[in-house]
């Protein structure tokens, strides 16, 4: 197996110092404020992890301070790139996007980055969804689902998809919008999907190369097309593979990261912001809302689909609003969660909802305030959590 | 206790020789009448493909197929601790009886008179299965459990239709639930709503108080649950359920852990489905045959499947005249052979059945009380509850600590002779193992099992990389689950197999 | 009560583990059980009490001795009948490590039984002319029709046209089996005369609507369907999949029905080394030829070859689990589990036993009989078979001249002589017409035998 490995030197330099990432100008704060670099600790545990675990395949590195610098010491076969140039201390985007393309030419079949959420948009950006990606965790922002919990997890990923006991999914790769961020508002966005190791559970041996996943997709989209949606009803669909998957059925192009409106299974909207969304409603009347599950953590509103705001959802009846996802999204998530800046709004929509999860299959799942999941917990039921 | 378990590097049984032995004889007194009817066959359907069968020698069978036996693993070994399984020992009294030319050699359409003894011992079982859940009548024509699920949706499907309640049209299932429980109630039509776990271990109510309404059919649950846990809410879940004219559905894969102690009859259920091939000790024959009967409460007798054996004062004949039946599951009658063992099983008992329950709930929390207290262990859901039947534990600690999985840790266990139990089921818990002894195991082998699992776990935080090699002490060492799967190397025959040589030459 | 098959069930091991759990009594562990729902007396099962092994087995004497054999191998026909079941494969089914054995999902501890279901596999895919062969169903009959519901998931229609000539049991089977998916089982007419399916009503009923056609050979009356090459290819012309059931014990000398463009293929390993056991259990053949649609398709349990990790070693394990998905897909979907491992060990080791050359002389042995016994039919006054002109394999069906055939089964059968089972059973019409089967257990004799005492019993009519 071949190995794509990259290193961003600097993520994750400015969680100590109190920044909330190092991309461009944060980085010379960063080190203006004395932050030391973060990332080459966790790329040397990576390696070290990989060797013990057994890795037989080879690695193709990028070099210096990127990749090979961290290699040296360790007994995996590897070779280095030529790029970036030796003696070159401080790396950039650029660097990062260069290396990729060269880790596609040279074939590999997996690529493992230590950064973070910048860092997985920058590999996405070339890798798209060719090659499947995995990040060693090192950055301030974490939000992409392509993250293995720590180092040691991420070489065990490495090594059983070398054993071929992993299959892969489609996985968001999200980062927060970085003007908003310096007026510290917390604004999620999804940009897009990589293809990554299934990271939940290790299930029984013997599994597909491509994830059943797909196949849930589908199933899911078909029994919603034929169970759930009517004429005369104006069907938003969230961002996601598996409300794409309604419209692929449908023979409609919706995009993958937007909230696109169908009606009478024709498109009549594309990437609708917020206030569109509101201007459909009125034209329309009768809606509902298709959304599936965003992230690792669980959300369905409020993380990637924002244009699904406050005062979207209070002119949606809780029984319009559908939820999708499949088994795999699910695992591992014990609520799902919401966020829209509205406690009121957020009580009134926590219970127990129903999600669909294959063909003619409804999962129970709570759904909570992102806010108040503990609140829960202590309260010794929904019934008392709701009461208080 | 050393283990190593016999390695022979058996050629595929077209590969045992290369030349065309004498096989098994047979006669040729009628070569004649052959000849003449062979004529008569039109050309298309005279075989011209060849047959690529080996011939070989009866000692030459023999040896293949003793020397396959020698490297495959049964409860007659070891323990096999597979949870919901209940790979109890087979006592050897049922295999001999069962095997006795009356009931082998019977024709399932001989004349009932000629067959009263078989028929006389069907209809015990369907009363003693009746008795054991608490129903009134029971069917043994399903031909496994899961068949007998289906069996039981049917019957749910119908009964609704019968009132004209079509639109009942959703089936409740726990998450935690056998994964044949939604296939099975798909099959017959439902849609199905999964409810979760709560962390006590038990079913949530409020969950299931908000999906319940007049679209509900029934609920399938098995009880104790697939955590060994008992659900003491089953009388209010039972009431629920039956407030809105839907049905409760019994999974009775985990009989074991309460027989002659509580009835499913008694909690409230309709319909039961038993699965005779684990609670009731007839072999599981390395994946079947099974044996699962349908017991049903009074009102539903009606709607089983045909035959069933009824008795008129005088003899016992097979009845068909069920006016709402569901139709037939299966030809014939059932998987007799099985039935006959299970009927033996429960002769010998008698009484001694609920020992049966007593046992298998002692032992596991014995052993329970054993691992949970290990390193890298950890007990999900209701930890201050007893289990029933079997238990299960989570090895998430282990993996975080150690990069140890449960699958490393089932292997390891393999190495030193013992069966590995269910390993990542139920979903609902991580790294899960999930366990069942069952009350045929002694102390002296509970307490290996337990001394294995801390051996496996002190290697795992000492030497990782032991624990992730294993097994080593089986017939073969871990197999390449990609070359097994992939589109290009797919092998389910020796003729893929032959392609796949010739292609790499 | 401490009972020798619960070790643990004497006292003093009972008190250690207690004592280790600190309790002082078993019942304490089932105190989250409702008091009002304990079962408070004795369950009335059984015989009142432990027996020992030597009452058991009395007792079990003294029941099964009120079946009756007959003195003569059983002519009893209908899908099974009565085989010679070879001492190597009880003594092989009688290896513990076989038939106490779970289902082989731990693969490295279990490599033999996954190679003798492997061979299986390859011994029926090549004897049926497919490519993959599952590791077994619960029997012909429910092969029958997840074989059907696998043609409506793939084709996405309802429509299933049925030979009128199949097991009238197989058809009740995928009628409950197909309920929950909506499918519309529709049978297709028997040709009076010969006995085989219409093929013209076939051809009427054929539609693009039509998912699969099922045919079963020899059919249900012991024709040979000698237009199944047609019927075959009637089924290709509207995008339908061809569904044949065979009887396994004909293939030696018949061609496959893969080789003639069966899409899937269904039968019983009942013969195979596997007894009647007055119908169950047996184990039920599932094949496919095609490996890109329908494979994914295919239920149950599937063994694959393969390498172990980092060698040349070859192994085996279980494959595709993730089939389970696109089965789940659709509402036409299946369950199936535990299916009929054991079985399929056996029948794997009684082909072996036999090899071609002894698969080949029991398809002649058998069809010799079929036609002596067809010829002395033809020749008799009391009986004729219900078709004269066509062929038959193993199983005869007869008509009796003036009497009901329930009737001449009963004289029959006071004589020693067993046969059936009566045609009224599935047929009202046919009242004086019963089956029969030959097998390589009955001699010249018997066969002599069964026509005099039919000519006596028939004689005074």
């Amino acid at each position: 197996m071949k190995l794509g490995f990259v290193v961003n030197p600097i993520a994750g330099m400015g969680g100590s110092v109190g920044l909330k990432g190092t991309d461009g100008e944060l980085y010379e704060e960063a080190l203006k404020r004395g932050a030391k670099p973060v990332a080459p600790s966790k790329a040397v545990r990576f390696l070290q992890a990989l060797s013990e675990k057994g890795f037989q395949g080879v690695i193709v590195a990028a070099n210096s301070v990127m990749g090979c610098d961290y290699l040296s010491s360790s007994r995996l076969r590897f070779s280095c790139l030529d790029l970036p140039d030796r003696g070159k201390s401080v790396t950039s985007r650029e660097d990062t996007l260069r290396v990729i393309e060269v880790f596609l030419k040279s074939d590999v079949d997996l690529i493992v980055f230590v950064g973070g959420d910048g860092t997985a948009r920058d590999v996405l950006s070339v890798a798209g969804t060719k090659v499947p990606i995995l990040g060693v965790p090192s950055g301030v922002k974490m939000y992409s689902g392509v993250f293995a919990t720590s180092p040691e997890v991420a070489a065990e990923v490495v090594v059983e998809f070398e054993r071929g006991n992993i299959s892969v999914d489609q996985v968001e790769v999200a980062d927060v919008d970085e003007i908003k961020l310096k007026e510290d508002l917390l604004n999620v966005r999804l940009y897009g999907y990589a293809v990554a190791p299934v990271l939940e559970g290790f299930v029984v041996p013997s599994k597909d190369l491509v994830s059943g996943s797909e196949e849930e997709k589908w199933g899911i989209a078909k029994y919603f097309i034929e169970e759930y949606m009517f004429p005369g009803v104006l069907y938003f669909l969230g961002p996601g593979t598996t409300t794409k998957a309604i419209a692929d059925l449908l023979g409609l192009k919706k995009t993958l990261l937007g909230v696109d409106a169908i009606y009478e299974r024709k498109l009549v909207g594309r990437d609708l912001s917020e206030s569109e969304i509101l201007r459909l409603i009125e034209k329309y009347g009768r809606v509902s809302l298709v959304v599936s599950v965003i992230g690792r953590q669980g959300y369905i509103f409020g993380r990637g689909n924002q244009q699904f705001s406050a005062r979207v959802l209070r002119l949606v009846k809780k029984t319009d609003i559908f939820v999708l996802a499949t088994h795999s999204k699910l695992a591992g998530i014990k609520y799902l969660l919401i966020d829209v800046g509205d406690p009121e709004l957020e009580l009134e929509l926590s219970g127990y909802w129903r999600v669909i999860t294959g063909y003619g299959e409804e999962t129970v799942k709570l759904v909570l305030p992102a806010c108040c999941v503990d609140k829960y917990l202590s309260s010794g039921g929904l019934t008392q959590y709701l009461k208080t | 206790m050393l283990f190593r378990q016999a390695k022979w590097e058996e050629p595929i049984v077209f590969e045992l020789s290369s030349f065309s032995k004498q096989t098994f004889l047979i006669d040729e007194e009628f070569a004649n009448e052959a000849s003449e009817a062979l004529k008569r066959i039109p050309e298309s359907l005279v075989r011209s493909s060849e047959l690529k069968i080996p011939n070989l020698s009866e000692v030459e069978v023999v040896r293949h197929y003793n020397r396959l036996s020698q490297m495959s693993y049964g409860v007659d070994v070891g323990p096999v601790p597979l949870g919901s399984c209940t790979m109890k020992y087979n006592p050897k009294i049922c295999e001999e009886l069962a095997s006795d030319p009356r009931v082998t050699e019977l024709h399932p359409y001989q004349d009932e008179e000629e067959a009263q003894g078989i028929l006389e011992i069907m209809y015990l079982m369907q009363r003693w299965l009746s008795e054991i859940t608490g129903m009134d009548e029971c069917s043994l024509q399903p031909p496994a459990g899961a068949a007998g699920e289906f069996v039981g949706a049917l019957i749910i499907r119908k009964y609704h239709h019968d009132r004209g309640l079509n639109n009942k049209n959703e089936m409740i299932v726990p998450e935690a639930a056998h994964g044949s429980n939604p296939a099975s109630s798909a099959m017959a039509g439902f849609k199905v709503v999964k409810i979760p776990t709560a962390p006590s271990g038990e079913t949530d109510i409020e969950a299931l108080k908000s999906v319940l309404s007049d679209n509900t059919a029934g609920l399938m649950l098995t009880n104790p649950n697939t955590l060994g846990i008992f659900e003491s809410g089953i009388v209010e879940i039972s009431d629920l359920i039956h407030e809105k004219s839907a049905l409760m559905y019994y999974d009775g894969a985990n009989l074991n852990g309460i027989l002659g102690i509580v009835r499913p009859g008694d909690m409230g259920f309709d319909i039961v489905h038993l699965n005779l091939h684990k609670t009731f000790a007839a072999p599981h024959g390395g994946g079947g045959p099974g044996a699962g009967a349908v017991c049903v409460k009074k009102e539903l007798i009606d709607y089983l499947p045909v035959p069933l054996v009824g008795f008129d004062g005088r003899s016992y004949k097979l009845r068909y005249d069920l006016s709402r039946t569901i139709g037939r599951v299966s030809w014939f009658y059932g998987n007799i052979v099985p039935i006959v063992k299970s009927f033996i099983y429960i002769a010998a008992l008698g009484p001694a059945l609920r020992e049966v329950a007593e046992v298998s709930v002692l032992n596991t929390n014995y052993l329970m009380s054993k691992l949970r207290r290990m390193r890298g262990i950890s007990l999900p859901y209701g930890e201050n509850r007893w289990r029933k039947h079997e238990f299960v534990v989570s090895f998430e600690n282990l993996l975080k600590e150690t990069g140890v999985s449960a699958e490393d840790v089932a292997k390891a266990l393999l190495d030193r002779g013992l069966h590995a139990p269910t390993i990542y089921f139920p979903l609902i818990v991580k790294e899960a193992h999930m366990i069942e002894v069952t009350e045929t195991e002694t102390k002296e082998n509970i307490d290996r099992l337990a001394k294995a699992y801390e051996e496996i776990i002190e290697l795992a935080y000492r030497d990782p990389q032991v624990i992730k090699s294993s097994p080593v002490n089986t017939s073969v060492k871990r197999l390449d689950v990609l070359v097994a799967n992939h589109p290009r190397t797919l092998a389910p025959t020796y003729e893929h197999l032959r392609r796949l040589k010739s292609q790499e030459v | 009560m401490p009972h020798n098959w619960i070790p643990n069930s004497s006292p003093d091991i009972k008190k250690e583990l207690m004592k280790e759990l600190g309790i002082s009594d078993v019942l304490e562990l089932f105190n989250d059980v409702p008091t009002e729902i304990i079962f408070n007396r004795d369950l009335s099962i059984g015989f009142g009490k432990p027996l020992t092994e030597y009452e058991v087995r009395r007792l079990f004497n003294e029941l099964i001795s009120k079946n009756r054999l007959s003195n003569v191998p059983s002519f009893i026909g209908g899908g099974v009948c009565q085989h010679y079941v070879p001492s190597v494969v009880k003594a092989i089914l009688s290896r513990p490590e076989f038939y106490t054995a779970y289902t082989p999902y731990q693969a490295e501890i279990a490599q033999g039984l996954l190679q003798a279901l492997f061979e299986y596999q390859s011994l029926i895919a090549n004897l049926y002319g497919v490519k993959v062969v599952n590791a077994s169903m619960y029997n012909g009959s429910t092969a029958s029709a997840e074989a059907v519901l696998m043609a409506a998931r793939v084709k996405k229609k309802k429509k299933i046209l049925v030979s009128g000539c199949a097991h009238p049991e197989i058809i009740e089977v995928m009628k409950s089996w197909g309920f929950g998916a909506g499918l519309d089982i529709v049978k297709v007419q028997v040709d009076l005369k010969s006995g085989e399916t219409d093929l013209s009503d076939l051809r009427s009923k054929l539609d693009k609507d039509t998912a699969a056609v099922f045919i079963q050979t020899p059919n249900f009356f012991g024709v040979v369907e000698s237009a199944l090459k047609e019927v075959i290819e009637e089924t290709h012309k509207f995008d339908a999949l061809s569904i044949v059931y065979s009887n396994p014990l004909s293939l030696g000398i018949f061609e496959s029905p893969g080789s003639l463009g069966a899409d899937i293929v269904v039968g019983d390993v009942q013969g195979l080394g596997v007894s009647l056991n007055y119908g169950g259990p047996s184990a039920g053949i599932l094949g496919i030829n095609d490996e890109k649609e329908l494979l994914r398709q295919l239920p149950g349990r599937l063994i694959g070859a393969t390498r172990t990790l980092g060698s040349d070693e070859l192994g085996f394990t279980m494959i595709l689990q993730t089939r389970e998905q696109h089965i789940k897909r659709e509402k036409a979907t299946s369950n199936i589990t535990t299916n009929s491992s054991l079985e399929a060990v056996g029948a794997a080791v009684y082909l072996t036993l036999l090899g071609s050359q002894g698969l080949k002389k029991l398809g002649e042995a058998i069809l010799g009989r079929t036609h002596y016994l067809v010829k002395r039919l033809l020749n008799t006054s009391v009986a004729e078979p219900l078709f004269p002109e066509s062929l038959y394999f193993r199983e005869v069906s007869i008509r009796f001249r003036g009497k009901k055939a329930s009737q001449v089964i009963k004289l029959l059968s006071s004589r020693g002589v067993s046969i059936g089972p009566a045609l009224s059973k599935f047929y009202e019409e046919l009242s004086e017409c019963s089956l029969a089967c030959v097998t390589e257990l009955h001699t010249r004799k018997d066969i002599d035998f069964l026509m005099t005492v039919l000519e006596e019993v028939l004689e005074g009519v």
